[in-house]
């Protein structure tokens, strides 16, 4: 295609190469290493929820095979009844099965339930608008005593109702929820 | 035969195919460096398809793509300043500005065929185009040169 010849480029390949593939192998040892060490922790943030997930029991499954008491005790106030199931020993808590109903009130109520001043998230609720049934993990004060509030709302009267469960007035044994401590 | 022997063996062409491309050393230096370590990474999926050459060089070609993405050829090319000692030498400073002064494929081609011994047809599997596209790059690369050299 061209007349004239190609100039000798060879000299140009002639050069002083540095020794870099000894530090190329480190560098792929470390960099191995980095991306094995992350795999390794992704896998375990990932992991570790699993596995927390398939082998912990829900709360519901926890009071129902913990030791406990089943208690049976009725609350009532303006139409709102509340029962005590049982209450169980889960360690550093104290776990408490209560069914809420707001079968007295008129209209078309639907319940909310505080304990201790606070929603508790209630791992597990289920029932009609009417009526909760609730297992909850609670730390219960060394009186034994724990407020409880049911909120009727929709009825045609205020809609709270507040109760004072009484672990020891409910025959529940102390060991169940006195823990060394506790509030 | 052993990987880092393997490696070894082409380092050499490595760094002067990479040298005479960007045109520094440091830089040149760090793009061989990393085609090797792209290289053992690689290594498993190797099943001698093609050469080894044309293997590493492949390697080569993308961490130079990737390295003029991240903005590698906007610094001009060195060219070594050193003194005079023989016509032959003049000779070959002369060869060497006159190289550094072309475009980046330019070089790139001639390097590949002319320099380390490809075929056309292999610098265009390496280099991604078709053959016939590669010779007529270097046609005008070599044309080029010549101008620049002055001959």
């Amino acid at each position: 295609m061209s007349a004239t010849p190609p100039l000798d480029l060879g000299s140009l390949g002639d050069v002083d190469s540095p020794e870099v593939v000894k530090q190329a192998l480190r560098t792929f040892r470390r960099r191995t290493l980095r991306s094995t060490i992350w795999v390794l922790v992704v896998a375990l943030m990932l992991g570790i929820p699993l596995v927390n997930q398939l082998f912990s029991k829900s709360t519901m499954e926890r009071i129902t095979t913990a030791d406990g008491y089943d208690a049976g005790t009725v609350y009532r106030s303006r139409g709102v009844t509340v029962v005590l199931i049982r209450v169980a020993d889960l360690g550093e808590r104290t776990g408490i099965h209560l069914v809420a109903t707001a079968d007295g009130v008129e209209g078309n109520p639907f319940v909310f339930v505080q304990i201790q001043n606070e929603y508790y998230p209630a791992t597990f609720r289920t029932g009609t608008d009417r009526m909760v049934e609730a297992w909850y993990e609670v730390t219960v004060p060394s009186d034994g005593k724990l407020n409880l509030r049911v909120e009727a709302h929709g009825g045609n009267e205020e809609p709270e109702r507040d109760f004072v469960i009484d672990l020891n007035a409910a025959g529940v044994p102390e060991r169940l929820w006195r823990k060394g401590g506790v509030r | 035969m052993e990987l880092e022997d393997v490696f070894r063996a082409f380092q050499r062409q490595v760094f002067a195919y990479f040298l005479r491309v960007v045109g520094n050393r440091a830089d040149a230096e760090e793009l061989t460096q990393e085609t090797f370590v792209r290289a053992c990474s690689a290594a498993i999926r190797f099943r001698g398809d093609s050469s080894v050459k044309t293997w590493i060089f492949g390697i080569a070609r993308r961490v130079l793509f990737e390295a003029s993405r991240a903005g590698l050829f906007e610094r001009p090319p060195e060219v070594e300043d050193r003194p005079a000692v023989s016509a032959d030498h003049d000779e070959r400073i002369d060869l060497e500005r006159a190289f550094a002064r072309l475009g980046v494929s330019d070089r790139e081609a001639l390097m590949l065929v002319d320099v380390l011994g490809f075929e056309p047809s292999e610098a265009a599997v390496t280099v991604g185009i078709k053959p016939e596209a590669m010779r007529v790059r270097l046609h005008r690369a070599r044309g080029r040169l010549q101008e620049a050299y002055g001959r």
